[in-house]
């Protein structure tokens, strides 16, 4: 195995072990602030070691004997025993306190909360016991376990316990909620154990509180990655015996492990590499101390080993680092291509991005770590217990947590407070970030593009929802593509400068009538792919120099211009109409305008120049497209589709909501939670993919598709409380459809007169119109069965009718004729009469 | 010479009078509009959805050419709530309300569709619900739950006809509505 020619067998010197219990299982635990050891045995005796002194331990005579769990905070320790009782100890006077609670069965684990007010119980019984320390009556249970629990652990936030179960799962619940819920359950990762087991199946979290990681049934030990399950990197090939102990260290830069093999593996969590072995037998748990350099384990035999001075001298400039991240394979906070995972805030809370200022300074925790994504955080701070609390005024998590260790705190804070506007990271429309090795690189009603991260390569597939049209195809990818475009032409590819070679992008048509017809294009050195877009015309490309670089299909570079508003943010195109977004100019909110510009590039025409993208304060774009009839639209944060109408005449370019995804019926009943991530307008529908449970990107297998009629926010449908009149009911609807069946009008118009319409455009216009009028022929027809007094408004719609030709009002007026309003019918009449000798005129 | 047949309709035939339905499908295939006699089918553009009569998409469904969206009252959840009111009252569940403004029946009623509510049973639940099953099951989430709960809402649903018939003896009436098609 290449890894053990790293390694190094460190034969320190040998600390002597201190009996502190007769023979067989021993637990220990230091105090948050790393004053005290506690250490409990099979005997009856809980010992209490002071750090600094190589005195003898403070002894706590008659407790409760074969001791299996043990949890201190600063002040005071629990004890769990296998007769089933909890107990708390003060670590002041060194007493009994109190019995926390009673079980039936034997003691298991026990897990205090990061701020020490609950704690976690395995027992052999079904369910885990968090009980409240100051109100012991106050107990929450972790129910539907089918087996008992053998491990328990906080996450850092305190808001999720990984419960390692003896079926062999790891089941994440969430105490967010009254009743804790499983929100994971992560099968296949731990072996089943038996309870009383020696070895151990224990999910222990970074300390970043991202992911955690677990020892498998392969002897290896697992990274798993809490907000989607997915699998990260492996620690493997150190141990030849099953894992009896493992621990991070308190920044997460290292990790140990004690196993069955008689051996203690140090490991760099950054390589997954064995920085060091020691030979201890029968290590059965092991601690790091809170800040120092000292290891601290207890033996089968009752043992226990304080290690000063742990770590070789090579590593202990690992341990003084501050917080590290958790190994990922994809470090979705890392990532710089892809998606802006992280939201642009407005307001208050101003989150700033780092990384275009601090591009020079990698791997420092807040490059990192970076600002904390709203909606994309697994961990929440519900119950103010600190860690994600403590968010900073730019959005950083601050080291508060960490205690002694972060010195620089003060001083950094300081430097944050200068301004800074909140910049729109620049995303690529329809695709998603990585999670565990795969991404989707495109999503769309072509099919869809995704890649699997090989390590050396990926590989990309390309598949058709139309399986007749193309065969679906795939292919090793040594350029590590992170952006594609699919359309029925051909599909668009680029990738990042890596190794020293320059960005690139990569066009491939489905179809080519000569032997080879994909070309490959290098951008000059440094510049990097920020966007690309595929339209049946040209290729676009934005680049982090602020260019828009405009090729044709077959690769001659037609165009290229410096884009007005920077930094760049995406791009989008059909036929020859590209839209390009920026950041513009700061607003009063500290974030930057979000501009776009439309141009229709065979005619070398702006249509619109440097317009506002129409977003509500805090919302950011999620995805931009243009729909199939060419119209561009946007799906914000707030879930709300928005389309652009005028907007081929400058200056007359206007943001109009057509779907509102918050007030969609099936939401009606308040059960569902769920969201809608973008795919496409097309046929007057949106398309797109339903995400639930807290999901903020599709993932494997091949969602479905879901498509949602327009229904324009007009007003909310009226409580169904009671029903009186239908008229109630469809007024509404009605007034809606009048609304946007006249958006839909307007659009279509605009096309046809702006390109050669053909015969079906315009059959289609006249059918439109139409439908706007009978809209409010049906509106009529409620107004006139509501009663005698609705006759103004009554009169009002139809003057609103488009009618070429006559025959809608005289239709209006028989609507009101047959309801007997004789008035209103008479008015219509002289209308009628007006209209025809074109009296009535504008205003 | 009389047929051999039993008065009414027999499975076959009940089964070719819900083929007439209207079902979702996702085409996997472009195919343009076909004029057949009983009126032209929608042209189909993957992946947008198209309802299209049952007949047709069982033959593409069976030619993989389609992905069939079984109808959102197909599912556990409808279902198992359906079956728990059946079970604590007497009467059947009620059938899909009328869209207002209408005079036509089923099949002609889009009662199958992916839009059809989800928590009531068309007129042809049982036969349709079983053509998909033997059809389309991998369309369809956890069809070994929908399965069961079709056997057991057809027994509970059966159970109560039986009661009904000692009722009709005594010269009273029993309401049938919302039991559906397709009982033998």
């Amino acid at each position: 195995m290449a890894l053990h020619n790293t390694m190094t067998t460190v034969t320190q010197q040998r600390v002597r072990g201190r009996p502190a219990h007769p023979s067989g299982p021993t637990f220990l635990t230091y105090t948050p602030n790393g004053k005290k050891l506690v250490t409990a045995g099979s005997n009856n005796v809980i010992r209490v070691y002071e750090t600094d002194s190589d005195g003898e331990p403070t002894n706590i005579d008659d407790c409760q004997e074969n001791n299996t769990a043990i949890a201190a905070t600063n002040d005071f320790f629990l004890a769990g025993s296998e007769d089933g009782t909890v107990c708390m100890y003060s670590l002041d006077s060194f007493t009994y306190e109190k019995m926390l609670t009673r079980c039936t069965l034997p003691i298991r684990d026990i897990a205090l909360s990061p701020d020490g007010q609950w704690a976690a119980i395995a027992s052999d019984e079904l369910e885990v016991k968090v009980v409240n320390i100051a109100d012991t009556y106050r107990v929450l249970y972790l129910r539907g376990l089918p087996k008992p629990a053998k491990h328990l652990s906080y996450d850092p936030s305190g808001t999720y316990i990984a419960v390692s179960c003896t079926d062999g799962i790891v089941y994440i619940y969430s105490l967010s909620t009254e009743e804790p819920q499983i929100v994971r359950k992560v099968d296949g990762l731990i072996r089943i154990l038996e309870t009383e087991s020696e070895l151990s199946s224990r999910a222990v979290w970074h300390p970043d509180g991202r992911a955690f990681a677990a020892p498998t049934a392969t002897r290896d030990i697992q990274v798993i990655s809490s907000d989607d399950g997915e699998r990260q990197r492996v620690f493997s090939g150190g141990h030849m015996g099953d894992v009896t102990a493992l621990a991070w260290s308190p920044n997460g830069a290292l990790l140990i492990t004690a196993a069955s093999d008689r051996k203690i593996l140090l490991w760099d969590t950054k390589t997954q590499k064995v920085l060091a072995r020691y030979d201890h037998p029968n290590v059965i748990n092991m601690v790091w101390h809170p800040f120092d350099n000292i290891v601290s384990f207890v033996t089968l035999d009752g043992e226990l080993f304080i290690y000063p001075t742990f770590l070789p001298s090579d590593a202990v400039p690992l341990l003084e680092k501050t917080l590290q991240s958790a190994p990922f394979i994809r470090d979705p906070l890392t990532e710089i291509s892809g998606n802006s995972r992280k939201p642009l805030t407005n307001g208050v809370k101003v989150k700033v991005d780092p990384r275009g200022k601090r591009r020079g300074t990698p791997d420092t925790l807040d490059d990192i770590l970076g600002p904390i994504g709203d909606e994309d955080d697994f961990v929440s701070d519900d119950d103010g217990a600190g860690y994600l609390g403590e968010v900073n005024g730019y959005g950083k998590r601050s080291n508060g947590h960490l205690d002694a260790i972060d010195v620089f705190d003060s001083k950094r804070r300081a430097i944050y407070q200068a301004f800074q506007p909140a910049i729109h990271d620049s995303f690529q429309p329809g695709s998603t970030p990585w999670r565990g090795n795969r991404k989707y690189l495109c999503l769309n009603l072509i099919g869809f593009v995704w890649t699997v991260d090989q390590d050396t390569h990926h590989t990309v597939t390309v598949e058709f929802y139309d399986r007749e049209f193309q065969r679906d195809f795939h292919f090793t990818d040594p350029y590590l593509y992170d952006k594609a475009c699919l359309n029925k032409n051909g599909t668009l590819f680029s990738c990042p400068p890596a190794n020293g070679n320059p960005a690139m992008v990569f066009y491939r048509p489905h179809e080519t009538w000569t032997t080879r017809a994909d070309w490959r294009t290098q951008l000059p050195a440094g510049e990097d792919v920020t966007s690309i877009s595929l339209s049946e015309s040209y290729i676009v490309v934005t680049t982090s120099a602020n260019y828009v670089r405009i090729f044709t299909l077959h690769g001659t570079p037609f165009r290229i211009y410096r884009q007005k508003t920077s930094p760049t943010v995406t791009c989008a195109s059909w036929r020859d109409y590209i839209l390009t977004m920026g950041n513009g100019p700061v607003g009063g909110d500290g974030s930057t305008k979000l501009l776009y510009t439309i141009e229709n590039i065979k005619r070398d025409e702006v249509c619109q120049s440097e317009d506002i993208v129409a977003l509500t304060e805090g919302a950011q774009v999620k995805s931009v497209f243009f729909s199939d009839s060419g119209d561009p639209c946007i799906y914000d944060s707030t879930g709300v589709l928005l389309m652009l109408q005028h907007w081929r005449t400058p200056g007359q370019a206007r943001w109009v909501p057509v779907l509102d995804t918050k007030q969609l019926e099936r939401l009606a009943t308040g059960k569902k939670e769920e969201t809608y991530w973008p795919v496409a307008v097309a046929q007057e529908k949106f398309h797109c993919i339903i995400l639930k449970g807290g999901d903020q990107y599709p993932y494997f297998p091949k969602p479905l598709l879901s498509e949602f009629d327009f229904k324009m926010p007009v007003s909310t449908s009226a409580p169904q409380e009671k029903p009186e009149t239908s008229a109630a009911l469809e007024g509404p609807k009605l007034e809606e459809s009048f609304v946007r069946s006249s958006l839909l009008l307007s659009l279509l118009e605009d096309l046809v007169t702006s390109t050669n319409a053909t015969h079906a455009q315009r059959t289609e216009l006249s059918r439109r119109e139409v439908e706007v009028d009978k809209a409010l022929l049906q509106l009529l027809n409620v107004e006139c069965r509501e009663g005698e007094e609705r006759g103004m408004k009554a009169l009002e719609i139809v003057g609103l009718m488009r009618d070429r030709g006559g025959k809608m009002i005289e239709a209006a007026g028989k609507v009101a004729g047959r309801y007997g309003r004789t008035v209103l019918q008479e008015k219509i009449g002289e209308l009628a009469e007006w209209r025809l000798m074109g009296m009535e005129d504008d205003e | 010479m009389a047929l051999p047949l039993p008065a009414g309709l027999t499975p076959p035939e009940t089964a070719f009078l819900c083929e007439m339905e209207l079902v979702t499908i996702i085409p996997r295939q472009r195919l343009e509009k076909l004029n057949l006699l009983g009126g032209p089918t929608p042209p189909f553009a993957p992946p947008h959805r198209t309802a299209t009569p049952l007949w047709l998409a069982l033959l593409l469904k069976r030619q993989r050419r389609a992905n069939i969206l079984p109808p959102p009252w197909l599912s556990p959840r409808s279902l198992s709530s359906v079956l728990d009111l059946e079970k604590s009252t007497a009467s059947f569940s009620p059938p899909p309300a009328l869209p207002p403004h209408t005079t036509t029946s089923p099949p002609f009623l889009p009662s199958a569709t992916a839009g059809a509510p989800p928590d009531a049973l068309p007129y042809h639940w049982l036969e349709l619900g079983e053509m998909l099953l033997e059809a389309a099951s991998d369309d369809i989430p956890e069809p070994d739950n929908v399965r069961r709960l079709m056997r057991d809402l057809r027994e509970v649903r059966m159970a109560k006809m039986r009661a009904g018939v000692g009722v009709l003896e005594g010269g009273r009436e029993v309401n049938l509505n919302g039991v559906g098609g397709g009982w033998r």
